[in-house]
């Protein structure tokens, strides 16, 4: 579909028209949108005819807005030409009133190419447009373009056609000026009573034109810059790779059918690694469990599996520092994080009924070996599972309403989702508990890769009150009363919205708006098939939602959050794709507390490394401001992470604390090729890293330290350059 | 001298005021030694600033987790060892073991220490210590009846690690907030410091709310003293220098973005100051025990140290112990515990002692809260009140203040399974540290707003007695 002009000698011009489409307002579902059947008065048409005869399907018209009986009118391009030296492209497209057109260039064709937007072209008319378009030929000999029309580019499930013709603006999915999507606000609307989902999940129909043949040819490519595919990979994973990236935007594959293929892969476990490992005679300490958890992170495909493990890990906090089970034992550190690997996706109640029974989290938060109330020998139920269970691993201290804010009485004060009472109470439902492969509630063996068993002769017989009225009568069978009490919680209304924010700030947003939270919150209400906390369509959700998708809410000025520090460790590692190829991790995790104030199972208290209210007192004067992750960035780490960080650009990643025990190298083979061409480093970094939001002065930064002839060598200047990528504000904040 | 308001901020008034516009040099050790020479500022400022003498120090002893204190501080009499023993257990010490101190003046009062707490007593007993009894977060002066029947006149997340912590911080129990109660007192006070020193609360063990207020946020060290960037001053990284310092001067409209970047300014431009000057410190000589915890508390005497050179009078310090939380087993990580505590506090005194700054610096514990009297196996469970320690030369100790409560079950203080009803409140507690800080009658409600709801302002007598203020 390239085609290169043989007429121009050393400036070789490619042109491309590709058209895209994401989603359309059809909810008769006739593959036609239904506004521009209304605009047209094209009722009754097929969409796979040719009523006008021009060459282009109906469906394919109603994508782009043309008129469906008018020959004239299609977009493709009528020609083009070069004048003045090779320096000005004068070009001849037809084009549609009403929509966004995009002219963009690139140093190179093919999988490596990078494609960035030239110009922007806002058309008034129907018909042909003259288009003279000057080229910057100081920085490269060879130039190649193409020219796309832009279908939905806020990705809200309005073609650009649509909107303009409702008035909306299809760079804000929320342009309507209320709280739902534009997609959502037509709907309602202009056909009020149909309740339909985003149509994110439509596999996209995307065509590529070909310009001397003028006829659509279907290509499998959606309408988005590699940049965005990058943004969205930032966001789901540990960092993408430039391969990553390439696959994604050439595949065509939408973000939705993407996650769920993610979602159906297989987990890379942890315990995979450590088996290898014990066979091969290594230690059984806790740095086994780091290795295969970085195995896990910087090799596994199911790349939006173990962030969410990662995320999960820090809403449901178990820690070696507090519980010497955890510690020392590899197995029972591994046995937690399994849970949260394998139920990722998986349903939240089941999810918090298998950590119940894990001996890590028994032994951290104390009902390992908890029995039932001894009047005698004055002897209460431990409660701390039970108040952790309810205040930071479901409901939370408030009730909560589906976007988050608090509810409040009739005095006006906020409501509490349980006293001190429901916390006695549940504590009496998690007794009975003894290690796994025992035979009584006394035994001991040491199997901490076994969950726990629950005995009923130290359960608490007597009937108990759950918090909203729950209750459980007495003498039930203690596997019972722990499924109903845990069911009882994910049922709360507060579930979805607590549970739904603090998932969204550890993939999208710090500050998340009420709607977000909103339609998270509805997300982990009903999966769309009437099932309550599917954790696979609660990430969906977040990772698909207009607030997360859009460009424009993205440059927000309080939009983003900070990467977590170790997401930046784990990024490098993966970036430049190590050459050795030992299937073991080897990397020294020991001070990486202290780095970054973050290792896995390593939460200095139940609180996790950072609170989600946390409110930096940088900027005073911000009311109900969050940045989680700030609360680690002290002006001590601030430092002491990128020192790190650049010691393991330069040198790789090491076992030994001193750097001489070297592990892991460096696959630097393109980027050294590129250390002459600094502008296509940076850009292959730019994408890489942070998205294609490079300020133009970083930009230029790194431009003069590469051009200075001074003395340093190529590979300096190439660890500098990722160092300064790196290390930049445009890359730290995710946004 | 107009005092500007902008720690955490990029410092740009630093540097308009020396008059330095954007500063071009990238060469040598100019480019940041010009923006970040505070000692330039110190000699603008030092006619109004005598620093001398009238240095004075708070020291914060976190104990996280929630100390189980009434294994700290144990009835001896007879009868009331009794009661003790009755709810707590399996949780008893053996009355034998307990270290008696001499309470001269509350004879009804025969309490015994945790055997591990020799140094503690010795200091008691030398008159530099006193005990806090039975403090913890209040609302308002609380019967079991209102507990029972009005939970509106009850701290929020009564309980709670995550709310009592705030709370111990914020000394506001009622709301919401994002100022502690040693920010508010830094920020009162910031007067008697050098306008742009940023060392005028200190914590050594991470980010926290008790030191922080608007305008005011705590400098974060580790136990070595704070770092800056390897190599800043070698020739062979030149490039990644100057890198780094041109990048440092780009503006970002994004809010985290630029918070990002002035945290890292902030970073480099305050550990020059604070390395340059704690450099100059050996404390070769100078033990102190009780792992990280004296670990911490000696980098707090180094800090002390400099404190002409970091250009402060007022200084606040946070550093802090873990591992408290004890539900599943009690006894014997608690004695572990409380041995580190002994020794850290024991041997920072000594060295403050030595250093002639007994009466300048005041170190006091403080945590979540005390724990269930009742056992729920081998350890014990959330509380409300709880005793606290405070040391210092400035300190009338040999004393206990406030009153030791009742331990027998369902005693007009316990709520439930030995949780006990404080009968003094925090904001009595801290009011008394803050009046010997020297903030006035007049300011102590900004720096304890609910301070009323305990303590007449117009009394005169102190909130409850045990600074000595020295007039």
């Amino acid at each position: 579909m390239f085609i290169r002009s043989k007429t121009l000698g050393f400036l070789c011009i490619t042109i491309s028209l590709i058209h895209t489409a994401f989603g359309q307002l059809d909810i008769d579902n006739d593959g036609l949108s239904d506004l521009w059947t209304e605009v047209y008065k094209a009722h009754n048409l097929s969409a796979d005819a040719d009523t006008d005869g021009d060459g282009y399907s109906n469906r394919f018209e109603s994508e782009i807005g043309s008129d469906p009986f008018d020959p004239k009118s299609y977009f493709g391009l009528n020609s083009y030409r070069f004048e003045s030296n090779n320096t000005l492209l004068i070009l001849d497209f037809q084009v549609v009133k009403g929509v966004r057109y995009l002219i963009e260039s690139a140093r190179e064709l093919g999988p490596q190419a990078i494609w960035r937007p030239e110009t922007v072209i806002n058309s008034n008319e129907n018909g042909p447009l003259v288009l003279e378009q000057f080229i910057d030929r100081s920085t490269d000999s060879t130039r190649f373009f193409r020219v796309r029309q832009v279908i939905d580019e806020d990705r809200d499930g309005l073609t650009s056609w649509e909107e303009w013709q409702l008035g909306l603006d299809d760079r804000d999915p929320l342009s309507n000026g209320g709280e739902s999507s534009d997609f959502h606000w037509a709907v309602d609307r202009h056909l009020v009573g149909l309740d339909l989902e985003l149509r994110d999940s439509v596999v996209p129909i995307v065509f590529g034109l070909n310009f001397e043949v003028r006829k659509p040819v279907v290509f499998k490519g959606i309408a988005r810059t590699p940049e965005e595919v990058s943004r969205f990979l930032n966001q789901a994973t540990f960092g993408p790779t430039f391969d990553m990236i390439q696959d994604l935007h050439n595949s065509g594959e939408s973000f939705a059918a993407w996650i769920d293929s993610q979602i159906a892969m297989s987990p890379t476990l942890i315990t995979e690694s450590m088996e290898r490992e014990v066979m091969g005679g290594a230690i059984r300490n806790h740095q086994l469990f780091h290795r295969g958890w970085w195995r896990a992170t910087a090799k596994g495909a199911d790349q939006l599996r173990q962030r969410m493990a990662f995320a999960l890990s820090q809403i449901l906090v178990v820690s070696g520092q507090g519980s010497d089970v955890v510690r020392g034992s590899p197995e029972a550190a591994s046995a937690y994080y399994e849970i949260l690997q394998n139920q990722a996706f998986g349903n939240y109640a089941d999810l918090l009924e298998a950590i119940t029974y894990n001996l890590g989290m028994g032994s951290y938060l104390g009902h390992l070996r908890n029995q039932n109330e001894d009047p005698e020998l004055r002897i209460f139920p431990d409660e701390n599972y039970a108040r952790e269970l309810m205040q930071l691993f479901s409901i939370g201290l408030w009730e909560l309403n589906e976007d988050g804010s608090r509810r409040f009485d009739h005095i006006g004060k906020a409501i509490p989702t349980y006293t001190n009472f429901h916390i006695t109470e549940l504590a009496k439902v998690m007794t009975g508990f003894n290690w796994g492969g025992t035979n009584s509630f006394y035994e001991y063996k040491n199997r901490p890769d076994l969950p726990m068993t629950i005995w009923e002769t130290h359960h608490e017989r007597g009937e108990k009150f759950l918090v909203n009225g729950g209750y459980l009568p007495a003498n039930m069978k203690p596997a019972k009363d722990v499924r109903i009490a845990i069911e009882n919680l994910v049922n709360h209304p507060s579930a979805g919205p607590f549970i739904g924010r603090l998932l969204i700030q550890r993939f999208t947003t710090s500050n998340p708006s009420p709607a977000y939270i909103r339609r998270v919150s509805r997300a982990f209400s009903d999966n769309g098939k009437g099932i309550r906390g599917d954790l696979g369509a609660v990430i969906r959700s977040i990772l698909l939602d207009p607030e997360a998708r859009s460009q424009s809410i993205s440059r927000g000025e309080r939009h983003g959050k900070m990467r977590e520090p170790y997401l930046t460790y784990a990024h490098l590692s993966r970036a430049f794709s190590s050459k050795n190829e030992d299937d073991v991790f080897y990397i020294l995790t020991d001070d990486h507390l202290d780095y970054f104030g973050q290792r896995p199972l390593m939460s200095p208290t139940v609180f996790n490394f950072y609170s989600p209210n946390y409110q930096p007192a940088d900027e005073a004067g911000e009311v109900d401001f969050f940045a989680p992750e700030f609360e680690i960035l002290t002006p001590l780490r601030s430092v002491l992470w990128p020192n790190l960080l650049r010691k393991n650009i330069e040198l790789g990643f090491a076992y030994s604390p001193d750097f001489t025990h070297l592990t892991r190298d460096h696959d630097f083979t393109i980027e050294r090729a590129l250390i002459n061409h600094p502008e296509n480093l940076v850009d292959r970094l730019d994408l890489i890293f942070t998205y294609g939001t490079l300020k133009q002065e970083t930009r230029q930064i790194i431009l003069n330290m590469m051009n200075d002839a001074g003395l340093d060598s190529d590979e300096k200047k190439l660890w500098t350059a990722i160092y300064a990528v790196m290390t930049s504000p445009e890359y730290v904040i995710l946004r | 001298m107009k005092k500007e308001n902008h720690r955490g901020n990029s410092g740009y008034t630093r540097r308009d005021f020396l008059g330095e516009a954007s500063c071009a040099a990238l060469s040598g050790s100019a480019a940041f030694s010009s923006i970040l020479n505070l000692s330039l500022l110190g000699d603008l400022a030092a006619d109004e600033l005598p620093v001398g003498d009238d240095y004075r120090a708070l020291v914060c002893v976190f104990l996280s987790g929630g100390h189980d204190s009434f294994n700290m501080l144990v009835p001896r009499g007879a009868d009331k060892y009794q009661e003790y023993a009755e709810i707590r257990r399996n949780l008893s010490l053996s009355r034998d073991d307990l270290l008696p101190l001499s309470d001269s003046e509350e004879t009804e009062q025969e309490l015994g220490l945790h055997h591990e707490l020799h140094k503690t007593r010795d200091a008691f007993d030398s008159g530099d210590l006193a005990f806090v009894a039975n403090v913890g977060t209040l609302q308002q002066p609380v019967t079991k009846d209102n507990y029972n029947l009005s939970p509106q006149f009850l701290p929020d997340g009564l309980f709670s690690h995550a709310d009592q912590q705030k709370q111990w911080h914020t000394s506001l129990p009622d709301r919401s907030s994002t100022s502690g109660w040693l920010g508010r007192l830094s920020a009162t006070l910031q007067d008697l410091n050098q306008p742009e020193s940023f060392a005028s609360a200190i914590s050594v063990a991470g980010v926290n709310l008790i030191q922080t207020s608007p305008g005011v946020l705590p400098y974060v060290i580790g136990n070595e003293g704070s770092k800056g960037l390897v190599d800043w001053n070698n020739p062979n990284w030149a490039i990644g220098r100057s890198v780094v310092s041109s990048q440092l001067d780009l503006e970002y409209e994004n809010l985290l973005q630029q918070i990002f970047l002035s945290r890292k300014k902030d970073a480099l431009e305050r550990n020059k100051v604070f390395s340059e000057a704690v450099e100059t410190v050996d404390l070769d000589g100078v033990q102190i025990g009780g792992g990280s915890l004296g670990d911490q508390l000696k980098m707090v005497l180094k800090t002390i140290r400099v404190r002409a050179a970091l250009g402060v009078r007022r200084q606040t310090f946070f550093v802090e112990l873990g591992g408290w939380d004890l539900h599943s087993l009690l006894i014997k990580p608690h004695r572990l515990l409380l041995r580190q505590l002994d020794d850290a506090l024991g041997d920072f005194q000594k060295a403050l002692n030595a250093d002639g700054l007994a009466d300048q610096v005041t170190t006091f514990t403080a945590s979540d809260f005390g724990r269930s009297l009742t056992s729920n196996g081998q350890g014990s469970d959330h509380g409300w009140g709880g005793h606290q320690i405070v040391v210092g030369g400035a300190v009338d100790g040999g004393r206990i203040y406030g009153e030791y409560p009742e331990l027998y079950e369902d005693n007009p203080l316990d709520v439930g399974r030995g949780r006990i009803i404080p009968t003094t409140s925090v904001d009595e507690y801290f009011a008394e540290l803050a009046c010997w800080f020297g903030v006035s009658r007049q300011q102590l409600p900004i720096v304890i707003p609910n301070l009323n709801r305990f303590y007449d302002l117009t009394r005169v007598e102190q909130p409850l007695g045990f600074m000595n203020l020295g007039e």
